[in-house]
């Protein structure tokens, strides 16, 4: 085996690629031939680090991050810092903040510092392509820990120890539910991983598919064999081309190596797994949806119960996690359980990935234990709102998630103490709003995405949403009474108190919570027609 | 319509068991003018013995698939609230006076379809707009003529 | 089974495990709203009107809330009660839902929870958009602007009749209701079977002959059993002033649980035939009206003077019916040469013995040997698309076009009828729909299958016929009476009638056989007949009298009788 010295660590997600991340491979790969370095050094593909600007390179030794916007800079990186060892300051990561905030430090010590990263353990370190770099990370070891020395009871006691909660942004226990398909009778039994992230603002399992595939797999044959099933299905938005060929790539070679079908490691255990596709419904997120998906039908919600978990795919019993739940698994298998309650807070144990963005200076993915403030995340992890201004509103867990106004920024995320008032934290998106934008004009925007997106089964989100619709569009052109508001708000009770399923209910409640925080600027809009941001068009 | 190549995609979707929503992707790759047309709609039904109402159903629940033929180049624009609280509004009047198409049509030519487009998990990098399987980030008015003008047929 | 107890407005109540809140309510005669529910097709909760308030406060849907131990809901709270009005004011402003314009009004469920609700005005601006009317169809009429999207027809004409001619089409705001693909209904896979129109709770889908005749509530109903095939379904008919308005099926038969087809549907509403009102004789070239009484007299005299009176009778009249008429030959005219106007080969009705139209429904693998249910005999076609939904195999042995093609696992020739016996080797359950017309040689392939064979008879009471040995044309006759019902007599009876002298003619229609006839005595039809039928299956079904016959015109066992009386 070749020894370099040097190994350069290349962010290929899909974001990355997007901002010329091949183009810099090549360039890269070029300079380092031109200056004799190919037996030096390595380039590696590797997911991304969560930072969200330029391609990214980090290089080892030291773990320092360049972000190169600009593939003319490579000859000179490539001759100061992998010929002559001389770190290049003004190619490194620096945060656009007020007061420039600069990575000269290894990477663990500066983004990391605050960030725990257990879920995305891997992304941004190892080559997603590669199953050796997996396996080398201790990929697969807690499948053949479990295959060789837990019972399926055993496994199902340790995450239910764990207290892992589910991550699609209903938080039901992970455990509970692998237990409940472990004793339902009929057979045969399925475990889906739901990666349908049709969230808005939501891609933290992007992240975790481009960077992190096996990770996937390995968590869900050890669920399979925890509730008796043998076939897995990973249901992917359509959108997500560069996850579908990640993921099957990394079916097929842990098929190669026998990690996947029939006598895996030598026991009697058979697990096979397949990538399906999604074609264009964000409904298909909820759970029954997903199914009826699955089975090649329209992705409406079926009535529950019956619950997946006795009658799911099939009308089998079926165990569905999110991408980012079952991220967690082999961790909370290699370390314990115990280990693993040791993060996060009471009722809500180990991390969170988050995707921060919007009006904030450092956007990003980023993985923190539960507990955190909005407030460290947007101001400390994020370095704070663009160009210095106020914070009107942060959209806690996407579009169907809840509003979180300054005065909230100090409550701790995590399940109990969100729920406390009255918001839910959903899939973890961040969307930072600042004091320049028109709330109206965003509700308008929320409003028309789950009209889009309704099935158009139950009757309150098919003919509430474009009902309401109609009346925010009365309301920014002026052409509406105040009482009418009134109005809005009896029809938004109605469709969140009958939706059939939580789209209905989702869209409801942000209109809900704009009536709450921001009735002023509605009576505004009506009375005055003044729109802070000027978006809704009448003078 | 590609009859050759639709009864063979049907075919290996027998033998292997693949799941209807990808062998619909595939055959509207297949077709020229990205769509499913009723008559191939047909052919899957009685082949595959599924009602042609059913498959017409679910095919017209799902946005990424299209029953009518499209242009040459499909234009995206990324319609989720992130985005559109950029450049989503500016780009769709853009492409609109340059194309003279709204969300929905075909260009007379046949050249550009302009859609919505759901998240795409790229907020980070909002506006996002894709034409065909090209994603273009950050977009704002000034760069669309240059993205539009490298697919406009010489 | 463990009882459950529950509460529902603060009555305890114990029941089964297994029911629903609405099946629950429903028993203890509460009544909960309801719109894109019904009780034939599985629930599924779409409407939401039936919402009840749970003890947690929750709005649950009572149509697929399962009755569970402990369960407190409240079903006309004021919560609920506010939650019903807005739901239906979307409704009413979702399209055009100006009822006072609609075929349904007065039958309109949508209508009726307006009026329950106080809906009285528009809560909202009402609808904008226009939506298509679709009046192609031969007997059903489309109108968009009604639909309501509750999907009840497109669960009748799936789930119950297994046509699959229904669906949705788009998404949310924008989902229609949707023949094949958006084809408008005549150039669609509808078969005109009607149980869309049937469950319809607007003016949606509706029979176009029964439109705008007015209310249901205003009309008589009777049930009874249909006479156009072998089947029997179970109808409901409705009429008004003596006219027939429309036909549904009889959900509570156990042949066809509510499903029909076109003729059984349609047919009689349509009925364009001329009926014969008096007797006619013929004498000396010439047609002339004469009474009852004369016309018994004369057609009596006659046979009883024949050498060789004989007898053929119609499968489409009552057991009754034909019992009379066999003792009218054996005993009053001492004579065995009667027929029926149908032939059927003896081993293969023998072969049927405890076929069941339910079976086809439980088969793993159905053959339809030289028939095709569709047009003849609607409701064993529907049988067998719903079979093969549920993943039986079908084959089908046919040198001709099969309209279930569609559906077949395989078709064989009729010279590779003997491959069947093979290929069925290992389904557990087969069923052979055959054509009890078949030849010897099939029977001894159908002979080597294990299986429950359904002989599809052509009349509604073949079978009943058969049963009472009438099967196959008399001899030879000089002097010969026909009880025709509403047959008009194909080229094969009027050659075989070439020896008969004097031809005696008890018919409803005028026809080619009524041309031929010296006498004619007018009969009543089915729709205005009692008695009973006995389908394909043995089953004997009670026929009820739907309208009364016209003035002077008696049933043919009446007629029959009177024939016995006259010869003493």
């Amino acid at each position: 085996m070749k020894i370099y010295r040097l190994h350069v660590l290349l962010s290929t997600d899909s974001r990355s690629i997007l901002r010329g991340a091949l183009e810099v491979e090549t360039k890269l790969k070029e300079e380092i031939i031109k200056k004799g370095l190919e037996n030096e050094v390595q380039i590696l593909r590797t997911g991304g680090w969560g930072i969200e600007e330029g391609v990214q390179l980090t290089v080892y030794p030291g773990g320092l991050i360049y972000v190169i916007n600009n593939v003319e800079d490579i000859p000179y990186l490539v001759e100061e810092h992998f010929l002559k060892g001389r770190p290049v300051k003004k190619l490194m990561y620096e945060i656009d903040a007020p007061a420039k905030v600069e990575m000269t430090a290894p990477i663990e010590e500066e983004i990391m510092k605050k960030q725990t990263r257990i879920i995305l353990r891997n992304v941004g370190l190892i080559n997603p392509e590669d199953i050796k770099e997996y396996i080398a990370h201790d990929g697969y070891q807690a499948l053949a820990q479990v295959l060789s020395t837990m019972t399926p009871e055993q496994v199902i006691s340790e995450i239910k120890a764990s207290e892992l909660s589910g991550r699609g942004g209903a938080g039901f226990p992970t455990g509970f539910k692998w237990e409940l398909t472990a004793k339902a009778p009929a057979k045969p039994k399925y475990i889906i991983c739901n990666a349908d992230e049709g969230e808005p603002g939501t891609f933290k399992d992007r992240v975790i598919m481009e960077g992190d595939p096996h990770s996937i797999i390995e968590s869900m044959a050890i669920a399979a064999y925890a509730v008796g099933a043998n076939k897995g299905f990973i249901y992917v938005r359509g959108e997500y081309d560069l996850s579908i060929d990640r993921l099957n790539i990394a079916i097929k070679q842990s098929k190669e190596i026998g990690l996947l079908g029939n006598n895996i490691l030598g026991t009697n255990f058979d697990f096979d797994v397949e990538v399906r596709i999604g074609a264009g419904s964000y409904v298909c997120g909820e759970e029954t949806a997903l199914m009826e998906s699955l089975e090649g039908k329209r992705g409406e919600p079926r009535s529950k119960p019956p619950y997946p978990s006795t009658e799911g795919l099939w009308a089998k019993p079926t165990v569905i996690n999110n991408v980012e739940t079952l991220a967690n698994i082999p961790l909370i298998i290699l370390k314990g359980a115990e280990w693993y309650k040791g993060l996060g807070v009471e009722g809500s144990r180990g991390t969170k990935v988050f995707t921060l963005f919007g009006d904030v200076n450092a956007k990003g993915v980023i993985e923190v234990p539960f507990g955190f403030t909005l407030k460290e995340l947007i101001y400390e992890i994020g370095y704070g709102i663009k160009g210095g201004k106020n914070l009107k509103l942060v959209q806690l867990g996407g579009s169907s998630g809840s509003f979180i106004t300054p005065e909230h920024l100090d409550v701790p995320i995590d399940w109990n103490s969100v729920r406390k008032i009255g918001a839910g934290q959903g899939s973890g998106a961040i969307l930072v709003l600042d004091e320049t934008r028109c709330v109206i004009d965003f509700l308008k925007n929320l409003l028309a995405f789950f009209n889009h997106e309704s099935c158009g089964k139950c009757v309150p989100c098919r003919v509430g949403l474009p009902k309401a619709l109609d009346l925010l569009n009365r309301v920014t052109s002026g052409n509406v009474e105040i009482d009418e508001l009134g109005f809005m708000e009896e029809l938004a009770n109605v469709m969140k108190n009958t939706s059939f399923c939580g789209l209905g209910q989702a869209a409801a409640n942000q209109i809900l919570e704009s009536l709450k925080y921001f009735k002023s600027e509605f009576i505004n809009h009506i009375e005055t027609g003044y729109c802070p941001a000027n978006k809704c068009g009448r003078l | 319509m590609k009859n050759e190549e639709v009864g063979q995609l049907i075919k290996e979707y027998k033998e292997t068991g693949e799941p209807l929503l990808t062998l619909l992707h595939k055959i509207q790759n297949l077709i020229p003018h990205n769509h499913l047309p009723a008559e191939v709609l047909k052919k899957v039904s009685r082949e595959l013995k599924i009602p042609v109402s059913s498959l017409y159903s679910t095919a017209s629940f799902y946005s990424m698939f299209s029953l009518k033929p499209r242009g040459k180049h499909i234009i995206r624009v990324c319609s989720s609230p992130p985005c559109k609280l950029e450049e989503y509004d500016s780009l769709i009047e853009a492409i609109g006076e340059k194309l003279n198409l709204s969300i929905g049509e075909t260009t007379c030519d046949g050249q550009f379809t302009l859609e919505e487009q759901s998240c795409l998990g790229l907020c980070s990098l909002a506006s996002v707009m894709m034409v065909d399987n090209d994603i273009y980030k950050n977009v704002t008015v000034t760069q669309l003529p240059e993205i539009l003008d490298t697919y406009v047929e010489e | 089974m463990e009882k459950l107890f529950l509460k529902i407005n603060g009555n305890e109540i114990e029941v089964e495990p297994g029911l629903t809140v609405l099946q629950v309510a429903k028993s203890f005669g509460i009544d909960i709203p309801t719109l894109c529910h019904h009780d034939q097709l599985s629930p599924i909760g779409a409407c939401r009107l039936c919402v009840v308030e749970t003890k947690q406060g929750t709005l649950q849907p009572a149509c697929t809330l399962p009755a569970t131990q402990g369960l407190e809901v409240e079903t006309e709270s004021p919560r609920v009660v506010e939650a019903r009005k807005f739901i239906l004011n979307l409704l009413f402003a979702e399209r055009n839902h100006y009822c006072m314009f609609c075929e349904a009004s007065g039958d309109c469920e949508l209508q009726n929870m307006g009026y329950r609700y106080g809906i009285d005005h528009f809560a909202f601006s009402p609808y904008q958009t226009k939506f298509p009317t679709d009046f192609s169809h031969k007997y059903i009429l489309l109108e968009h602007n009604r639909c309501i999207l509750c999907r009840r027809c497109i669960r009748a004409c799936s789930d119950l009749a297994g046509h699959y001619v229904l669906g949705m089409v788009n998404r949310g705001a924008h989902t229609m209701l949707s023949p094949d693909m958006e084809s408008p209904l005549k150039a669609s896979s509808c078969v005109s079977c009607g149980a869309c129109a049937q469950v319809c709770p607007t003016g949606s889908l509706a029979d176009k002959i029964g439109a705008f005749r007015g209310k249901a509530d205003e009309m008589t109903k009777t049930k009874s059993v249909c006479a156009n095939c072998s089947v029997g379904c179970g109808i409901l008919a409705f009429t008004k002033a003596n006219h027939l308005i429309k036909i549904w099926g009889e959900w509570e038969s156990p042949v066809n649980h509510g499903i029909l087809c076109e003729l059984g549907r349609f047919s009689p509403l349509n009925e364009k035939r001329k009926r014969v009102l008096q007797p006619i004789i013929r004498q000396e070239g010439r047609r002339e009206v004469i009474s009852y009484q004369d016309a018994i007299k004369k057609a009596t005299q006659k046979l009883k003077e024949a050498k060789n009176p004989g007898g053929i009778i119609s499968p489409k009249t009552t057991n009754e019916a034909l019992e009379a008429f066999n003792i009218l030959f054996s005993t009053s005219l001492q004579s065995k040469n009667t027929g029926l106007m149908e032939s059927y080969n003896e081993k293969a009705v023998k072969l049927s013995a405890d076929g069941c139209l339910e079976d086809i429904l439980i088969a793993n693998a159905v053959v339809l040997y030289k028939v095709d249910p569709s047009t003849s005999h609607g409701v064993v076609a529907s049988w067998v698309k719903k079979a093969v939904t549920k993943g039986a195999y079908l084959y089908i042995v046919t040198d001709e076009e099969n309209s279930l093609s569609f559906y077949a696992t395989e078709t064989f020739k009729t010279s590779e009828a003997d491959k069947l016996v093979n290929t069925l080797e290992n389904s557990k359950k087969v069923v052979v729909i055959l054509n009890p017309q078949v030849e010897s040689a099939d029977l001894e392939i159908l002979k080597k299958v294990k299986a429950v064979f359904l002989p599809l008879y052509k009349s509604a009471n073949s079978l009943g016929a058969i049963k009472k040995g009438l099967n196959g044309f008399f001899e030879k006759s000089d002097v010969a009476l026909i009880v025709a019902s509403d047959f008009s007599g194909d080229g094969n009876l009027l050659a075989s009638l070439q020896d008969v002298s004097y031809l005696i003619v008890i018919s409803n229609f005028v026809s080619p056989l009524t041309e031929r006839a010296n006498l004619i005595i007018p009969s009543a039809t089915w729709l205005e007949t009692s008695g009973t039928f006995t389908n394909l299956e043995g089953k004997t079904q009670d026929v009820s009298s739907i309208m009364e016959a016209p003035e002077g015109v008696k049933t043919d066992k009446a007629i029959i009788e009177d024939f016995m009386k006259a010869l003493g």
